[in-house]
């Protein structure tokens, strides 16, 4: 019985291992997308954050044209306000859906969006 | 007996320690062989691909299509799909699973019960998962709960069948032997009926994952809630068809993982550890 | 032993009462929807609804003749390529790489593929049943060739038997259990397959028949859909699959313990 007991240990085991390697494999992206997520936030959007104002707007900016996927992301976190290139103007986000956006490691920069242009 | 095993494998390891080298060679000839085949496959396609000049949106060059591959990882396309579909995949085997061996012990248990729900399951197990899909877009919308339900429903079924037919094969005596001796129902599950019907659950996790892997994929196809089913079926819409040959290749890599890395390992305990009682 | 073949069948009908009266109480005694669950009377008259408009025959008509026809293709081509691939040993090793692979892509993921290559229809369902099934026959059909032991082949050399006899009397019968397995396992794939492709790739059949009735929110026609199809592999398989597999396992089954 009690080897019984032990090769099923082992056998959890293995597969716990297997499990492991497989989520920390596909975590790879995320985990690089929050280690960058500050850098990609404009220095003056960032002192904005910190000061605690509420609503933002933000030009997000990406290495290429968006697809479905990034705009149904982007979409998730705020309101999507249009494309241009290959960046997407976002409405109405919270500091922390600011970071959020930021955190994703396929945007290359987050501007706060000038109104008047 | 188990003395004599230690030492055999003593013996071996001695044998082929010094013979490393040799052992790297044999392996990477091994795996040299298997490669063979797909380089050969991939020729074939780059051939038909040149002699016929087809368009990119027929017939992507192997190239085309594995160039196509690093946009969709640098975007962020592929690792969210793979993780989503994984995830359903883990979430939907695990509580199959988990429901469907207590299930089919339960039930094969008592043999009136038994008799009386093997058509039932056996119906049920049939009636393949991606059929009800429809009315499940009907109740839950088409979203996570939809894909969620329908794998769910897929594993469970064969799972729970399989189950109880094994334990309806195990010989009435070994239980009443260990009646006999004065065993409880747990003792009884444990000792007899688990271990006899282990080849017929190992059977039914096998079509159950294999099944709900395959209803996985045509439900994110029609269900458009991500996933790697989703990422082709998008592809299409989109022409992009070397994006679709990178998502097949994907489904026969993730299955291989699932296969290799989940089902081989929990069969090869089984038999090595069970294999014996079953003579 | 009729007796209790009668009792079997006796209580194997009890939990399908059950879950009738269950769904008859549910739709009777609360107030669900006709789109979340219809009652069984609702299905019922939309089962004779579309069988009284010949759609239901139609659509009956059209799956089973794509699954014989993938099932015919698969099973014509997995056989012969497989007694091929078995017989020569460098050519199966080529080829069973492949095959396991192409089994793990599975039919389902061919659909955007099928569709592109020859649009909605029969062509492109066809197409995803045989990539489900082929493979499968194709691989235990070289497995049962392999599993014939040597010494029969010999034997029948030695008796002067010409390529033509090793196969029709060695090869073919010894292979024949495990392509039988094939077979069954193969179809069991093949008609999941089936109703996804029909579902995704198709403007007719079982598949489309619950799909059109989900965009319309009609679960008296999704239902009686998903029952035919459960009925119909009930059929295929306890009628005409298994019972071959019986047959063939004992006629010529031995063959592998000798």
């Amino acid at each position: 019985m009690g080897d019984g007991a032990h090769a099923l240990i082992r056998l959890l085991l293995r597969l716990a291992a297997t499990a492991l390697v497989v989520v920390a494999a596909l975590a790879v992206p995320s985990l690089y997308g929050m280690a960058t997520a500050d850098s990609k936030i404009d220095p003056r959007l960032a002192r904005e954050l910190s000061d605690g104002a509420y609503a933002y707007s933000v030009r997000v900016d990406l290495a290429f044209r968006p697809e479905y996927y990034h705009i149904h992301t982007l979409q998730s976190i705020g309101t999507v306000a249009g494309v241009q290139g290959d960046s997407v103007r976002l409405l109405q986000l919270t500091p922390d859906q600011v970071r959020q956006v930021a955190r994703l490691y396929w945007v290359e920069r987050v501007e706060p969006l000038d109104q008047t242009g | 007996m188990a003395t004599v095993r230690i030492r055999a494998a003593e013996a071996g390891r001695e044998l082929e320690a010094p013979a490393g080298l040799d052992r790297l060679r044999r392996a990477l000839s091994r795996a040299g062989r298997s490669l063979l085949p797909f380089a050969l496959l991939v020729a074939v396609w780059w051939a038909v691909e040149v002699a016929f000049r087809l368009s990119p949106t027929v017939l992507p060059s192997p190239w085309q299509t594995v160039s196509a591959t690093w946009p969709l990882i640098q975007r962020g396309i592929l690792p969210d799909y793979v993780t989503s579909s994984l995830t359903r995949m883990a979430i939907a085997g695990l509580f199959g699973v988990a429901a469907g061996v207590p299930m089919g012990l339960l039930l094969g248990s008592n043999r009136y019960v038994s008799v009386a729900f093997a058509p039932f399951l056996n119906f049920f197990q049939a009636l393949s998962g991606i059929a009800w899909l429809p009315l499940m877009l009907v109740w839950f919308g088409f979203g996570e709960k939809t894909i969620q339900a329908v794998i769910l429903y897929t594993v469970f079924f064969p799972v729970a069948f399989n189950t109880m037919i094994g334990v309806r094969t195990v010989p009435l005596h070994y239980a009443h032997a260990l009646r006999v001796l004065g065993a409880g129902r747990l003792r009884l599950i444990r000792d007899v009926w688990v271990p006899g019907a282990l080849p017929s659950i190992l059977l039914g996790l096998r079509l159950g994952i294999a099944y709900g892997w395959r209803a996985l994929i045509a439900g994110e196809m029609v269900v458009g809630a991500g996933g790697i089913g989703f990422l082709l079926f998008q592809a299409r819409s989109f022409h992009q068809t070397d994006r679709i040959m990178d998502g097949m290749i994907l489904i026969g890599l993730l299955w291989l993982l699932i296969d290799l890395g989940f089902l081989r390992p929990v069969e090869r305990a089984t038999i090595e550890r069970w294999g014996m009682l079953q003579r | 032993m009729t007796r209790a073949r009668l009792q079997e069948i006796g209580l194997g009908v009890l939990p399908f009462a059950g879950l009738l009266a269950a769904w008859w109480a549910i739709t009777g005694l609360t107030h669900v929807s006709m789109a979340t669950l219809p009652s069984p009377a609702a299905v019922w008259s939309a089962a004779s609804g579309l069988w009284s408009t010949g759609d239901l025959q139609t659509d009956i008509l059209t799956s089973m003749g794509r699954i014989a026809l993938g099932a015919g293709v698969s099973i014509v081509l997995g056989i012969g390529l497989g007694l091929a691939a078995g017989l020569n040993r460098p050519l199966g090793d080529l080829l069973l790489p492949l095959a396991s692979f192409f089994n793990s892509v599975s039919g389902i993921a061919w659909i955007p593929l099928a569709i592109t290559w020859f649009g909605l229809g029969t062509v492109a369902v066809t197409f995803i049943i045989v990539n489900a099934v082929f493979f499968l026959i194709f691989f235990n059909t070289v497995l049962g060739v392999r599993s014939v032991p040597r010494i029969m082949e010999q034997a029948v050399r030695t008796l002067g038997g010409g390529y033509r006899e090793l196969i029709l009397h060695v090869f073919l019968p010894g292979a024949l259990p495990h392509i039988m397995s094939g077979i069954r396992s193969g179809l069991g794939f093949g008609w999941r397959a089936l109703i996804a492709a029909e579902l995704i790739a198709a403007t007719s059949g079982l598949g489309f028949l619950i799909y059109d009735a989900s965009n319309f929110l009609r679960s008296d026609r999704i239902l009686t859909g998903i029952l035919i199809i459960g009925a119909i592999w009930m059929i295929i398989d306890n009628l005409v699959l298994k019972p071959l597999e019986r047959r063939t396992v004992e006629r010529w089954g031995t063959v592998r313990t000798l």
